[in-house]
């Protein structure tokens, strides 16, 4: 068994291939070299890799590999709202999601949308439901863009499935995609009018096993749901700032999760330059730094699909910085170390098993 | 009529197409379009979007700046010229 970390940045996208121990890694790319790699995930049924890859000269395009990043093909079929002046545009693919069957996967856009494609990425199909909610004429773009950047399809019923828009808020589904609601009680947005049930800027939501919580990292604050959406509490107390871009959490216990947090929204990067990962042990009541084998005098951003993990134990993971490093844990975060420099800058970092 | 187009080198790569000019038949801008995407699944898409070519992305044939609907003069060169924009 081997452990690939598959890294997406502004330039192109990396393969590490890692052995079970995570001390010795081999680098491979830049595969697309010269576009922008937003998100690249796995499929664990078919080890197919999926890379969303974006230029603002030829648009967005999803690639597949079926030999773990040694070749790959691209298709943007279907991948368009299509011909309307006044509507939306397509100019970014920025989240990837396998689906429950084999072939299926989910692209989240920008201008935000979903699409799906039944075939392995061969043809896509815009989701129609999303964008007829009816708060979709409000919704405003973050920094980044309006943006579609996390899907999180429900553990158990194919029917229900979370998705992040930056900044519009959380959306849920509970029959497939035909009909939303929107999901944000519980969750500041200081810049929408008090009680607005659209409008939050979710940066990254990460589900713990069981179902029905989720792990958010916001604009303006880190919370958690225990009742699938409905609401949100806040568990931002103990952490030396409420923004930050990525969230992480364990695949097997409820109550872990990880956050990297960044000074507020005026600056962006770690606190005082010393890159530090927070750790939850009981969901969010109380938080735990380490620094061990992370960077000082490091003036860096991770971003918000810049962190992730694989499914070993202990627990190893995983992120990559604005300024090209990759740092790896193999015991769940207590230690990390560097395993690559110099790439571009990194825009998401994902892990698997082959 | 066949024209020899000039494809841009991140294209080439995206297709592993090797250097040099292709040669495609077309009478306008559309049907080079649809004979480059018959050639090589998704180019169409890679230079035009919901009915227009891509903004920065221009089309000369000859010395001619050509839009999607523009027809192509006989033995006229396509030239596809991204901008050069980026960072």
């Amino acid at each position: 068994m081997q452990v690939l970390v598959l890294v997406g940045t502004r330039k192109g996208g990396f393969v590490l291939e890692g052995d079970q121990a995570r001390r010795s890694w081999q680098l491979r790319g830049p595969f697309f070299p010269g576009w922008e790699i937003r998100h690249i995930t796995h499929d664990p049924r078919d080890h197919s890799l999926y890379a969303a890859a974006n230029t603002f000269t030829y648009g967005a395009l999803v690639g597949r590999s079926a030999d773990l990043g040694a070749t790959w093909t691209h298709s943007s079929e279907g991948l368009t709202y299509g011909k309307n002046d006044e509507g939306p545009k397509l100019k970014r693919v920025w989240h990837l999601k396998p689906g429950r069957q084999a072939g299926e996967v989910y692209a989240g856009v920008e201008e935000a949308g979903l699409f799906h494609s039944r075939d392995a990425g061969q043809s896509w199909q815009h989701l129609e439901g999303l964008r007829r909610h009816a708060s979709t004429p409000t919704w405003e773009p973050g920094g980044g863009g309006l943006c579609l950047h996390t899907i999180v399809p429900h553990s158990t019923d194919p029917l229900r499935m979370w998705v992040g828009i930056s900044a519009a808020g959380v959306f849920h589904t509970a029959d497939g995609g035909s009909t939303w609601e929107a999901q944000n009680q519980g969750v500041l947005a200081p810049w929408r009018p008090e009680g607005s049930v659209t409008g939050q800027c979710v940066h990254k939501m990460a589900p713990a096993p069981g179902g029905d919580r989720i792990y958010q990292q916001n604009h303006v604050g880190i919370y958690r749901t225990d009742d699938g959406g409905r609401t949100w509490i806040d568990i931002s107390a103990g952490l030396p700032s409420r923004f930050g871009f990525c969230m992480v959490a364990h695949p097997r216990d409820a109550e872990s999760a990880w956050v990297l947090p960044l000074t507020g929204d005026d600056q962006r990067f770690v606190p005082d330059g010393q890159v530090a990962v927070w750790r939850t042990r009981d969901a969010g009541r109380t938080w735990r730094r380490t620094t061990a084998g992370l960077p000082s005098n490091a003036w860096v951003v991770v971003l918000r699909d810049g962190m992730h993990h694989d499914a070993l134990d202990p627990l190893g993971l995983y992120f990559g910085t604005s300024t090209g490093q990759l740092f790896a844990s193999g015991d769940e975060g207590e230690s990390w170390a560097k395993i690559a420099d110099h790439l571009p800058p990194i825009m998401s970092v994902a892990a698997a098993l082959v | 009529m066949t024209h020899p187009v000039y494809l841009p080198g991140q294209l080439r790569d995206l297709y592993h197409i090797p250097a040099g000019p292709v040669q495609v038949e077309a009478t306008c801008v559309a049907d080079l379009l649809a004979a480059l995407d018959g050639r090589w699944p998704g180019m169409a898409h890679r230079l035009s979007d919901a009915g227009r070519l891509r903004p920065y992305v221009l089309f000369f044939a000859g010395e001619e700046r050509c839009d999607l609907q523009s027809p192509l003069p006989p033995d006229a060169a396509v030239r596809i010229v991204p901008a050069v924009a980026g960072g």
